[in-house]
């Protein structure tokens, strides 16, 4: 897409560019802020004033309607901001945009005749040279020296994929396609073209997830909030109970908090399969058993947080008891088993909430295969049942020579594969957490930095280690910048 | 470029999208006021056990109608605020402008309003 192209298209979002050229969302906040205190205040004053005894007391009686106005007027302020805000979002969220709205802002705000300087001008632009830890003194001096410009009619947008929508990431990374002495004052500030791209998504990504936790009235924000009754819809499930027991029991669910937003994109996946099929069976294959039986817990965490969906809320995980399964299907009497685990996966349809987890699939299926067994058969009521649903958990190598091999039983399941766990998986875990941790220190890390722990440190330690480093730099006042350089004095 | 401009475009939205968002907020709270109180959920199990225990039925019975009860009246206030809300909408754009003119004139005239 040409810049003309997109300046075209930035008329979408024109009314809200306009406002945020004259009063950005962030004063916008701080003015809502601050006129809701202001109305509190003087309601009291006017409360106060109003009454008799209180009011001579204090000798402000005779000001009872200059509070009264100043009540209204900052109630007025408050009103006309908010409404703003609304207007802001509601053209920031609109459906099928052409482009991100930062896009948008950065396209409106470009001279023609130099791309490069609008980008690192704008909000995002500045946002991501800090990230990238290169000082203001530096771009300055860059701007000032460069030799050429990269002007409007020379730039397009180098598009990742075949939908025509204009991401931030996309916008930036084609600039330095264009600008080479932009690349080379980055690669000068040791940031490659990988390294860029990188923190570009980590900065885009960070500001859709503000905008999308401040706008708390859309049904994905609602659907979080914990509900009230769904715990007394239960039923009976006391046969279920003899050869399986609820996830909470799970020894390793009590440290899984820390975990969840490890795997908070496997969690989605969950309820999206199960939202958009009532009765749906998830495969969970990780690299190891125990990392799938994790996102398990992490659901069930979720769901006892009240954090899932509302349709999932009421939703009771019980795990299958390998050792009381795999005794149950050596029992000579074949006919036994399958009435057997038909009486109790019947108590556990009816109860119409129930998701059964099946530890270690491909045992189960070698086991069962040796008694002439196939799982699918003795399954079959199950998982044919849009009131039951079944997650199976499987280690790779089992899943690959066992399981997926046994298309009987492989067409019941959806399957989520886990990622390896490397740093580019753990960095977006760690989004979340190094937005609170910024918060709470008033500290900002650059993208080297956390780039740098995520491929050095151990796991369990980055958490650990982040939140040292930023109680130290706080605690010294004189910066809040954190480095790659601080943080390795940490690991070493 | 005029910042004035601002207000013709809010009033465009206030009226067109606005309106439209309006009802989209309005009908997320609803189907969230439905889902809190678990509505569906407990009108499906009202005959069922209680807490695990066959006994305790009617108790569960009782329990579960009060938060289908109570969640029907929150409904039902919500659809009056919703409304008083759309009218008060429709008239907010004047509305902000005739409070502004009375705190104004409170403020500067002195006098009870």
């Amino acid at each position: 897409m040409t810049f003309l192209e997109l300046q075209n298209k930035t008329s979408t979002f024109f009314p809200i560019i306009l406002t945020e050229k004259y009063i950005p969302h962030q004063v916008r906040k701080k003015i809502r802020f601050w006129s809701m205190i202001l109305v509190f205040i003087f309601l009291i004053l006017m409360i106060i004033s109003s009454s008799q005894s209180i009011g001579s007391l204090l000798g402000i009686s005779s000001h009872v309607f200059v509070f009264r106005g100043a009540l209204f007027l900052f109630l007025d302020i408050w009103l006309i901001f908010y409404l703003l805000d609304l207007m802001f979002f509601s053209f920031y969220f609109r459906e099928n945009p052409p482009m991100d709205f930062e896009v948008a802002e950065i396209v409106y705000k470009t001279n023609l005749k130099d791309v490069t300087k609008g980008f690192i001008d704008s909000k995002s632009g500045a946002n991501l040279m800090t990230r990238l830890g290169i000082s203001k003194k530096d771009i300055e001096d860059f701007l000032k020296n460069r030799k050429n410009t990269v002007t409007t009619s020379e730039y397009y947008v180098i598009e990742n994929d075949d939908d025509p929508y204009v991401t931030l990431s996309e916008y930036i990374r084609s600039i330095i396609h264009f600008d080479i002495e932009f690349l080379k004052f980055l690669e000068r500030n040791n940031v490659n073209a990988e390294i860029f791209k990188e923190a570009t998504n980590w900065v885009a990504r960070n500001q859709r997830r503000i905008r999308d936790s401040e706008s708390w009235w859309k049904k994905e924000n609602l659907q979080r909030v914990p509900s009230f009754g769904k715990k007394w819809a239960h039923s009976q499930t006391e046969y279920l109970e003899s050869i399986s027991h609820p996830v909470f029991e799970e020894i390793s669910y009590r440290n899984i908090e820390k975990k969840i937003r490890l795997y908070e994109n496997e969690v989605k996946q969950i309820e999206k399969i199960f939202l958009d099929e009532m009765g749906a069976n998830i495969i969970i294959v990780g690299e190891k058993n125990y990392e799938a039986l994790d996102v398990v817990l992490s659901f069930g965490k979720e769901i006892e947080k009240g954090t899932v969906n509302f349709d999932l809320e009421e939703k009771r995980i019980f795990i299958l008891d390998s050792v009381g399964l795999n005794n149950l299907i050596n029992n000579e009497d074949k006919e036994y088993v399958k009435e057997k685990l038909k009486t109790i996966f019947q108590q556990a349809t009816k109860a119409g909430n129930i998701i059964l987890i099946i530890l270690d699939l491909p045992s189960l299926v070698i086991n069962a295969h040796s008694k002439g067994i196939e799982i699918a058969d003795l399954f079959k009521v199950t998982l044919d049942s849009p009131k039951l649903n079944i997650i199976a958990i499987s280690d790779n190598k089992g899943f690959h020579e066992t399981v997926e091999t046994d298309f009987d039983l492989m067409k019941h399941f959806k399957k989520i594969m886990l990622p390896k766990y490397g740093s580019d998986n753990f960095f977006c875990f760690l989004e979340n957490e190094i937005s609170s941790i910024e918060k709470d220190y008033k500290v900002i890390f650059t993208f080297q930095a956390i780039k740098f722990l995520t491929d050095n440190a151990k796991s369990n330690e980055v958490i650990n280690i982040i939140n040292r480093v930023a109680k130290f730099i706080s605690s010294k006042k004189d910066r809040a910048l954190i480095k790659k350089i601080d943080v390795e004095k940490f690991i070493t | 470029m005029n910042p004035l401009l601002i207000i013709p475009h809010y009033l465009s939205w206030h009226y067109t999208d606005g309106i439209l968002g309006f009802y989209s907020v309005f009908k997320n709270f609803l189907w969230f006021l439905w889902n809190f109180f678990s509505i569906e959920a407990l009108t499906k199990t009202l005959f069922s056990s209680f807490l695990k225990n066959r006994g305790f039925r009617m108790i569960g019975f009782l329990i579960r109608i009060t938060v289908i009860l109570l969640g029907l009246i929150f409904i039902s206030l919500f659809i009056i605020l919703g409304i008083i809300c759309f009218i008060t909408w429709l008239v907010l754009p004047f509305l902000i402008f005739a409070i502004l003119a009375i705190s104004l004139w409170a403020l500067f005239n002195f006098q009870e309003i």
